[in-house]
């Protein structure tokens, strides 16, 4: 009775350690998020100052040195940098980032409107990356050094050698233009989404199969699968269900990190298969040089990638106990 | 397979010096009778344009050797300018610690919560078009490769005894980095660079498809596939010999760089 009790305060005790320096380590996180944002900020600003003088291009050709000097005062132009900043932060800080050019329109609202598009995207390409990093990082540790091995190795090496925007072409010629099995552009349908997620979930193929091979190669070495085996459980319970799981962990650390960097790999996708998302536009903007649909487009971006990071490093803690209490 | 791989690199690395007089055609030369003409092995296809034509009749293989010296300048001056900033920034935050480091490793993590492509966007609005922007934005992308990875070198080769033993004998600190820091970290500065190489080519291809790169009348591999892919239903090799290229120097890249890895670091091999 004394004993089991003594269980549980020491559990309890060891919990809250861990809820500790859970806690700690969150507050460090979000700090160091914070600091990114702020210094994605601070590029952005700069940028915008490097870019040339704005009043220039909103002004008419006869507009006086009076008319310049108006419009500088009027949009806060003449006073100190770092007060611009300020201001730029403090409407940053609710989403203001001025009027698109080309749409008449306050820029980061534009392209919140096409973010569902985007992150459906990256979803799509993420969803089809384990689709075929997970089969192929288990059977490539599983036969290791056997034919599927070999492929799986030559998959990764040609998958990090062939730009996704090139493989998206390949598709369209292929499957759209030649076999006309799949739809090529535009946004209409699940069928739509097809060719984008191949050519966008492509790239992480590779890393994400060396990734599960070798952290399977460890566990299949470890103790608590050889018991498994000697208990007599079937070799595929044993792979798929219990190794599996804990080779995961680190795929799905990585994860995130993948989702964000689809979202920007996006940017180029979107252009070849004429997808209305964030990428797409921000593309269009640069071009135009509409300047606030580029800042926009960059801080979000950059807000996207931090919160997704976070989360993935507050789900790690949750996967993982060790991490949690290390 | 680092035999195959330095002979591609050799390859286009030539056509960057020697293109001019390898090239069967100028780069530019149009001739419009000729336009659309498939590869030699296809029917149609001639001999005297062995990748066959664009739109305007212009060689395929001579812009595609046209286009290796422009990816091969890009390349170098990048992967010259990222690496030795990001590695002096590394070494300094590696030895010197507090201040510094915190600093450089504060850098490291805002330039890298930025994704690439979109911070590329940014520069590619403000700076004016070419080689010169599309250096500066590689070197803004990448020198954070460099500098983490040669900062953790340094932090754990700073704990090293001949580091201590230099220090107690009463060198100064940047005769420590230049004769005993710089040397023992060349091998990484080497492989990150051969790696550097492949991804390089295909970050500059990309942004000058996207027409937010080299502009025309350079000829770019990226800029090819951005023409052709106006013409993908009669054209396939439009949109496939430049890529081709692209691949083939990655690959090449990316296996000498791995190959050069395992071989500085033998205890990798076995994994």
């Amino acid at each position: 009775m004394a004993g089991r009790r003594t269980q549980r305060v020491a559990r309890s005790l060891r919990d809250v350690d861990g809820d500790k320096a859970m806690r700690a380590y969150l507050i460090r996180r979000l700090w160091q998020g914070g600091v990114a944002v702020l210094g994605a900020l601070l590029i952005v600003f700069v940028a915008q100052r490097l870019a040339g003088d704005p009043v220039a291009l909103l002004l008419p050709m006869e507009a006086t040195a009076e008319d310049f000097a108006a419009m500088r005062a009027s949009l806060g132009l003449d006073r100190p940098l770092p007060i611009q900043f300020i201001v730029f932060l403090r409407d940053a800080f609710t989403g203001d980032f001025g009027d698109s050019y080309q749409w008449q329109a306050p820029a980061m609202p534009l392209l919140l409107e096409r973010l569902p598009a985007t992150l459906e995207l990256a979803f799509a390409g993420l969803v089809f990356a384990l689709l075929l990093a997970v089969p192929l990082g288990v059977l490539s540790a599983v036969y290791r050094g056997r034919w599927v091995d070999r492929l799986a190795k030559v998959l990764a090496l040609l998958g990090q050698a062939m730009p996704g925007f090139w493989v998206g072409l390949l598709l369209i010629l292929y499957l759209a233009v030649r076999l006309q099995w799949l739809p090529a552009f535009g946004r209409d349908g699940p069928l739509h989404l097809v060719l984008p997620a191949i050519a966008l979930g492509w790239y992480p193929v590779a890393a994400m199969t060396r990734t599960l091979r070798s952290s399977m190669l460890d566990i299949l070495d470890s103790d608590y699968i050889r018991t498994g085996r000697v208990m007599g459980l079937p070799e595929r319970t044993v792979i798929w269900r219990y190794a599996l799981r804990n080779a995961a962990v680190p795929l799905a650390t990585m994860i995130g990190v993948y989702f964000a960097n689809m979202l920007g790999g996006a940017f180029v996708i979107e252009v070849v298969f004429a997808w209305p998302g964030v990428g797409r536009t921000v593309v269009d903007a640069v071009f135009a040089r509409d300047f606030p649909v580029v800042q926009a487009g960059v801080v979000l971006s950059a807000v996207i990638f931090v919160v997704v990071n976070l989360l993935v490093d507050l789900s790690y803690g949750l996967i993982d106990p060790r991490i949690r209490h290390g | 397979m680092p035999v195959v791989s330095c002979t591609v690199l050799g390859l286009v690395l030539l056509c960057a010096v020697a293109g001019p007089w390898l090239a069967p055609h100028e780069a530019s030369e149009i001739a419009l009778a000729e336009s659309m003409t498939p590869p030699f092995w296809r029917s149609g296809g001639s001999l005297a344009y062995p990748l066959g034509t664009d739109m305007l009749g212009r060689d395929i293989l001579s812009r595609i050797i046209a286009g290796a010296r422009v990816s091969v300048t890009v390349a170098a001056y990048a992967i010259a300018l990222s690496g030795g900033l990001g590695a002096a920034l590394g070494i300094s935050a590696g030895y010197f610690g507090g201040v510094a480091d915190a600093l450089i490793s504060r850098l490291i993590d805002i330039q890298m919560s930025i994704p690439a492509i979109p911070l590329a966007m940014l520069f590619a609005a403000v700076l004016p078009p070419g080689e010169g922007m599309v250096i500066t934005i590689i070197v803004l992308t990448y020198w954070t490769w460099y500098a983490r990875i040669v900062r953790g070198e340094v932090l754990s080769l700073r704990e090293r005894e001949f580091i201590t033993v230099a220090r107690v004998a009463g060198v100064s600190s940047p005769m420590i980095l230049i004769r005993h820091l710089t040397p023992n970290v060349l091998n990484t500065l080497l492989v990150l660079a051969t790696l550097q190489f492949g991804s390089v080519i295909v970050f500059e291809a990309g942004l000058s498809f996207l027409g937010l790169g080299i502009q025309p009348p350079q000829v770019s591999w990226g800029g090819m596939l951005a023409d052709g892919r106006n013409f993908i239903e009669v054209a396939w090799w439009l949109i496939t010999m430049p890529g081709l290229a692209i691949m083939a120097s990655c690959l090449a890249s990316n296996v000498l760089g791995d190959w050069l890895r395992d071989t500085f670091d033998p205890k990798r091999r076995l994994t």
